[in-house]
């Protein structure tokens, strides 16, 4: 069935909220689901695994963050962790530039949307991921030019949301000069700017294919969310009618 | 007191702080505006031109069937497509929960087809069990007022007028009871409704389709009374058809909003600020003004003495109103009257009003007062759109998010959440079409999930933790919430507020002595509803529309000539 944004956005925040995702949290993740799906970009696989996993506090918390080491994303939601790591980023940035070396992370495609909320701010990012057998793909993230995936091999979008233990190399910047240049003669650009945003405009049209059994899947964990009625709740919750 | 004089000296007046505005007490006495939405959309109906014809029109001797509004403004065509049904007594709710109303309606973007219109007609009658398609941007319905409708009707069939009392008492000839937007129920979302071109500000097209739902309901009458006597019956007459508005009954649903939208309310509020402001600075008000003020506050003594309500809060608040307006028409008989003819006239009467008069008297003259001025008003119209894309500055350190805290929350770090009064309330989303409602904490069940409303309690939590914390007060934000996610929500609420500091409201909204009520008569105040007419603490009727001219009637001089109408007394006209 076709969804419009909103819906998506909502049913993934209640999903999130009621899968036991923090408060604030379920919500950068609904908007960067919306945001994903908006595009074209695969995203209600991995979020629902996430979400799976929400009960565990291991799947989005770190317990130590020592600067220089890669963080260690194992057995975390890629899904889950993409803001609180692009967050990292920024503030490690400064004035210059900002790194962060991330080692097994999945659902990689959520860095895109966590880093698009700052670029709206100035900033620009680059994100170097490298899989098992030399898969890689580059992701960035510019104020302007908008957002841009690129892969050194054959390599589509939607396997991307697939591959997990990728490990990751983030900078931002807010100078456009600072980012690593991409090799043209390695790389193929598997979606840009233009055509993610022509993606968009036709979303905003038609709305976004859901399958039954992914709505379903959210609509499971969004019901947690609501309380059961009770004719007292029908009418001293509302105020009668 | 404020002295206008030295204000003067120091530069332009500056905003009321927060701390003033942002209380539920005040928000809950707001009035219409001229930079309400339905004022300001009217204005630009007028101010461009748009033109409203009818291209389909069926409905049957009862008149029941199918009516199409067509729009054309200079930035293109929206209809509105109306349903109107028949409805046993009995189904007839203004509740949420309820499943069939009296009319259903759709505001499609550009023009339909008559294939879109078979569609909007298997699904718009049912409402949120329908679909509709992105080329709609507002979903409602509307249930009549059925012993003002079948008397109006009756009266215009026996070619009479209804008594313009009879009239104004209800005040509609239907009330809706959901206007959707947003991308519900496969509805356009926000940026499709925004990217036609046809619509700029918040809610302008639900207001727009309340507005034409005005024409419908007098369009119906008048066909009605047509039906049953073709010979005899007449149409209602211009005042009558002004007099009468749109109903609607609003209930808790409206209040989540204002709290998930900090940015959004900050632009609202600051936008309305800025125009008290802009007027209050005015060191002289010239003599065309002040003529207005003065036929303007008598007119608001024949409105409020037309405002009526059960509620024994409200209609004490409007006796009292209703005295201190008189008392102060009394102290200003012309526009000559001594205070309007000195310095900083505005500023003396608001500061007379903050130390005299009742908060209902402050705010209603708050917004009487910008009512001379759209030259300095009404552009700000414009300024209460927000993309809501606030900014987060994940290098704050943890020392200088307590000072945030410290610096816009002070008012919730003061609550003593351990009294079980600070905790009594708690907001919840029922199973019932997600109906938000409010619970008792200590007597029924749902807290586990209630929803985000207590700020207050959050806030004063991640203080709390912040101190407690191990963590060094030079650390970052970024790294605290790699540990404790947690608090995601608290952290990014406090630093949006600082960029935003009408976004939150000063109140703790789990408190036994909050009132729900407030939060929604600040927004309908925004959307420009008058008349507000509770019916518990949590829901609302209001009248919208009511003494606007109809659309063939709107000009320049008209668009902007309603507010604060009145009916029955005699209506001193606000242009000469």
């Amino acid at each position: 069935m076709r969804r419009t944004l909103n819906e998506v956005y909502r049913q993934c925040q209640k999903a999130a909220e009621g899968a036991g995702v923090p408060a604030g949290l379920d919500i950068e993740v609904a908007q960067a689901t919306a945001w994903l799906v908006a595009r074209g970009l695969p995203a209600f696989d991995s979020l629902i695994q996430g979400l799976g996993r929400a009960s565990d506090r291991q799947a989005f918390c770190f317990s130590e963050v020592a600067s220089g080491d890669p963080l260690n994303a194992t057995n975390k939601e890629g899904a889950l962790i993409a803001p609180a790591l692009v967050d990292l980023v920024v503030a490690n940035a400064g004035e210059t530039v900002g790194r962060l070396a991330v080692g097994s992370l999945c659902a990689a495609l959520y860095l895109l949307p966590a880093a698009a909320r700052y670029a709206s701010d100035g900033w620009c990012f680059h994100f170097e991921l490298l899989g098992a057998g030399g898969v890689a793909f580059q992701l960035q993230v510019e104020p302007d030019a908008g957002v841009s995936i690129a892969a050194t091999r054959d390599g589509d979008v939607t396997a991307l949301e697939g591959i997990s233990g990728l490990d990751v190399q983030a900078c931002c910047t807010r100078s456009i000069d600072a980012l690593p240049n991409r090799d043209e003669s390695s790389t193929t650009i598997l979606a840009d700017a233009a055509s993610l945003a022509e993606v968009e405009a036709k979303t905003l049209g038609n709305g976004v294919e859901v399958e039954s059994e992914t709505w379903d899947l959210l609509t499971t964990f969004a019901l947690k969310v609501l309380v059961p009625a009770t004719e007292e709740s029908r009418q001293r919750g509302a105020g009668g009618a | 007191m404020i002295h206008a004089e030295s204000k003067h000296r120091n530069g332009a007046l500056p905003l009321r702080p927060p701390d003033v505005v942002m209380r539920l007490r005040r928000m809950g006495s707001f009035h219409q505006t001229r930079i309400s939405f339905m004022r300001s959309l009217l204005r630009r109906i007028a101010n461009e031109g748009w033109v409203l014809t009818r291209p389909l029109f069926e409905l049957d001797q009862e008149g029941y069937g199918t009516v199409v509004y067509r729009v054309e403004t200079p930035a293109g065509v929206c209809t509105l497509v109306a349903f109107s049904h028949e409805l046993q007594p009995d189904e007839r709710t203004d509740r949420v929960i309820a499943k069939k109303w009296d009319a259903t309606f759709a505001l499609t973007l550009g023009e339909p087809t008559a294939a879109d219109i078979e569609r909007l007609h298997a699904n718009v009658p049912k409402q949120e069990a329908g679909r509709v398609s992105a080329n709609e941007c507002v979903l409602s319905r509307a249930n009549k007022s059925v012993r003002l409708f079948e008397h109006i009707v009756n009266c215009l069939a026996h070619g009479w007028q209804p008594s313009l009392e009879d009239v104004v008492d209800v005040g509609y000839l239907m009330r809706t009871t959901a206007v959707y937007g947003n991308g519900k129920f496969g509805l356009a979302d926000l940026p499709r409704t925004f990217g036609s071109g046809l619509f700029t500000r918040p809610f302008e097209a639900e207001m727009l389709t309340v507005y034409l739902i005005r024409e419908f309901t007098i369009d119906l009458v008048e066909h009605i009374a047509a039906a049953r006597a073709p010979l005899r019956a007449t149409r209602l007459d211009p005042p009558h058809a002004r007099a009468l508005g749109i109903g609607n009954s609003t209930g808790l649903g409206m209040a989540p909003f204002l709290v998930a939208h900090p940015t959004l309310l900050h632009r609202w509020m600051i936008s309305r600020e800025t125009a008290l402001a802009r007027v209050l600075n005015q060191a002289e008000a010239a003599p065309d003004k002040r003529h207005l003020f003065v036929r303007l506050l008598q007119r608001a003594i024949g409105h409020v003495a037309e405002w009526h309500t059960q509620d024994a809060r409200q209609a004490s608040r409007v006796e009292q109103l209703h005295r201190e307006l008189v008392e102060l028409g009394e102290g200003l008989p012309n526009a000559d009257a001594e205070w309007l003819t000195r310095v900083y006239p505005w500023q003396r009467l608001a500061d007379w009003a903050a130390a005299h008069g009742s908060e209902e008297l402050q705010e209603l003259l708050n917004s009487l007062i910008l009512e001379p001025y759209g030259e300095l008003v009404d552009g700000l119209a414009d300024a209460m759109t927000d993309p809501e894309t606030p900014g987060f500055d994940p290098a704050m350190t943890l020392g200088e998010l307590r000072a945030l805290i410290e610096r816009h929350y002070s008012w919730a770090l003061s609550i003593d959440f351990d009294q079980a009064d600070a905790q009594h309330f708690f907001w919840y989303r029922s199973e019932e079409k997600e109906e938000p409602r409010l619970g008792e904490r200590s007597k029924e069940p749902g807290a586990e999930w209630e929803m985000r409303l207590g700020i207050a309690r959050e806030v004063q939590a991640l203080y709390d933790a912040l101190t407690s914390t191990t963590l060094d007060a030079n650390g970052c934000v970024a790294a605290f919430l790699m540990h404790w996610p947690d608090w995601r929500y608290a952290v990014r609420r406090v630093q949006t507020i600082d960029g935003h500091h009408y976004g939150e409201i000063r109140d703790n909204l789990l408190g036994a002595d909050c009132l729900a009520i407030d939060l929604l008569r600040c927004k309908l105040s925004f959307f420009g509803a008058i008349k507000f007419d509770p019916k518990s603490d949590r829901w609302t009727r209001i009248t919208m529309y009511q003494g606007a001219p109809r659309f063939v009637e709107l000009d320049g001089e008209t668009a902007d000539a309603w507010a604060l109408p009145v009916f029955i007394g005699k209506q001193p006209e606000l242009h000469a």
